[in-house]
């Protein structure tokens, strides 16, 4: 008898350890669901894993619709509008927030020594790339916007939280940190709503939550500058990280058989052509990485890589016309390329 | 020469159980991969999906007037829509899960789901 319990118990045994072993097998991976909106003239989409109840998405974008509603400069009813409509008229108070976002803008501004200004809102409205009808400005025009480009030219009150642009037609642009900012600011409420991993994608600003489901980093194509959406041309691996690229390629119109891009030199308020392609960040800050990317890309290679050297926890991936990828020295092993047409140089 | 238990009918309980759970542990395994393609299509009166295997046109309304859709082959297209850049049009065919493209001017947003992962987790672009 004591032998048939046994055996009878062993039995069990088995049969308990192969139910758990092929209940661990059939295991479905962590839930995912995705939202998308438009905002920031760009898709916004929201990817969350586990429990991820419908509030929470609302919650995001509801708080992402607030955000463009202060910063958005092409709305005419936004605190950013009113602001510059009363350039050269005297400080205006602002909400918080925008005063927040336009002092972190003129800091960047100053940090890339004006490779990326947020006063270049002048010349972005005479090429009006991006909108309804693009055109190469004429040169005196031209020339009397770009003299208004000049970040030292805004004057902070923190009392009243007042901005003062300086001269009558000055404008400030946030559209070059607007979405990295908003992004920061989903990754937060996501935090907050107790997520641990998800993707935060506003029009290709990314926000990496934690790690993937299955505990590795997050693998992040980054776009092909000569092929069509969706092609990379590698891939970087980040954990809790933002990953933001500005290329020539994305938005652009052609006039007389030239291509114009979208991101211009705040010194000549022509498109940058310097032989970059492409400029991506990765670093802990998307408003951060927005501000670098458009600044890196206007600086050129040399002076692109010494700045972001310069920082602590910031890296960068060029690629350049030529064919090339150039890497910042802390990146290693966490860029591989797709595109073996390209060289990499570390 | 070992001489088997005699088992009880609980036992025959107990293994038919864990063999039905190995089964249906199975098949949700091996079945998760191999899930449908489907179109996920978000516009302005709100979101719709369709499986990639059926063929079809479809017409969206949004702000600016119609963007038409084609599903063909396990594949999406935007057949056309009223933009000025067209550059949901010149996006092609959408096959794999994950691809995606927009009309923004007309709020139509489609997205392949569902269907085999991509190598990578999202598009920096």
């Amino acid at each position: 008898m004591g032998v048939q319990k046994s055996l009878r118990a062993a039995v069990i045994v088995v049969f308990v350890l192969l139910t758990a072993a092929a209940g661990g097998l059939g295991a479905p991976s962590e839930e995912k669901t995705s939202e998308a909106s438009f905002l920031f003239d760009t898709v916004c989409t929201i990817t969350l894993y586990g429990k991820a109840p419908a509030s929470h998405f609302i919650d995001v974008f509801s708080r992402m619709e607030e955000i463009e509603s202060r910063l958005d400069l092409y709305d005419d009813g936004s605190a950013l509008s009113e602001l510059n409509r009363h350039a050269g008229m005297g400080p205006v108070a602002v909400p918080e927030e925008l005063f927040e976002v336009v002092k972190h803008g003129i800091a960047y501004s100053r940090l890339t020594g004006g490779a990326f200004d947020i006063t270049i809102g002048p010349v972005q409205q005479l090429w009006d790339i991006g909108g309804d009808s693009p055109e190469v400005p004429d040169s005196a025009d031209l020339a009397a916007a770009l003299s208004l480009v000049d970040f030292k030219k805004v004057i902070f009150f923190e009392h009243g939280k007042r901005i003062l642009l300086e001269s009558r037609g000055m404008m400030i642009d946030l559209g070059g940190i607007a979405k990295g900012y908003a992004a920061d600011q989903a990754a937060k409420l996501l935090r907050d709503l107790g997520h641990r991993r998800a993707l935060v994608n506003f029009g290709g600003n990314l926000v990496a939550l934690g790690t993937r489901p299955d505990d590795t980093p997050w693998r992040i194509g980054i776009q092909h500058p000569d092929r069509s959406r969706g092609d990379t041309i590698g891939i970087v691996e980040v954990t809790d990280a933002t990953v933001v690229t500005s290329g020539k390629y994305e938005r652009f119109f052609e006039q007389d058989g030239i291509r114009y891009h979208h991101i211009l030199d705040t010194t000549t308020g022509y498109p940058v052509e310097n032989g970059v392609a492409s400029v991506t960040i990765i670093t802990g800050s998307s408003m951060k990485a927005d501000a670098l990317s458009t600044a890196v890309f206007t600086l050129g290679l040399e002076a692109g890589l010494e700045l972001v050297n310069g920082f602590d926890g910031v890296e960068v991936v060029i690629v350049t016309e030529n064919d090339e990828i150039y890497l910042s020295k802390g990146i290693g092993d966490d860029f591989s390329l797709v595109d073996t047409r390209f060289k990499v140089i570390r | 020469m070992l001489k088997l238990p005699r088992l009880r009918p609980f036992d025959y309980i107990a293994a038919a159980f864990a063999v039905a759970l190995i089964a249906a542990a199975a098949v949700s395994a091996y079945s998760s991969g191999s899930e449908a393609s489907r179109l996920k299509v978000q516009t302005a009166g709100g979101e719709f999906v369709y499986d990639l295997r059926s063929d079809a046109t479809l017409d969206f309304d949004g702000p600016i007037g119609i963007t038409r859709i084609e599903i063909k082959d396990g594949t999406a297209r935007v057949l056309s829509s009223p933009c000025r850049q067209q550059i949901c049009v010149n996006s092609g065919a959408l096959d794999s899960g994950g691809d995606w493209t927009a009309c923004l001017p007309n709020r139509v947003f489609l997205e392949v789901t569902g269907a085999d992962e991509t190598e990578v987790d999202a598009l920096s672009y």
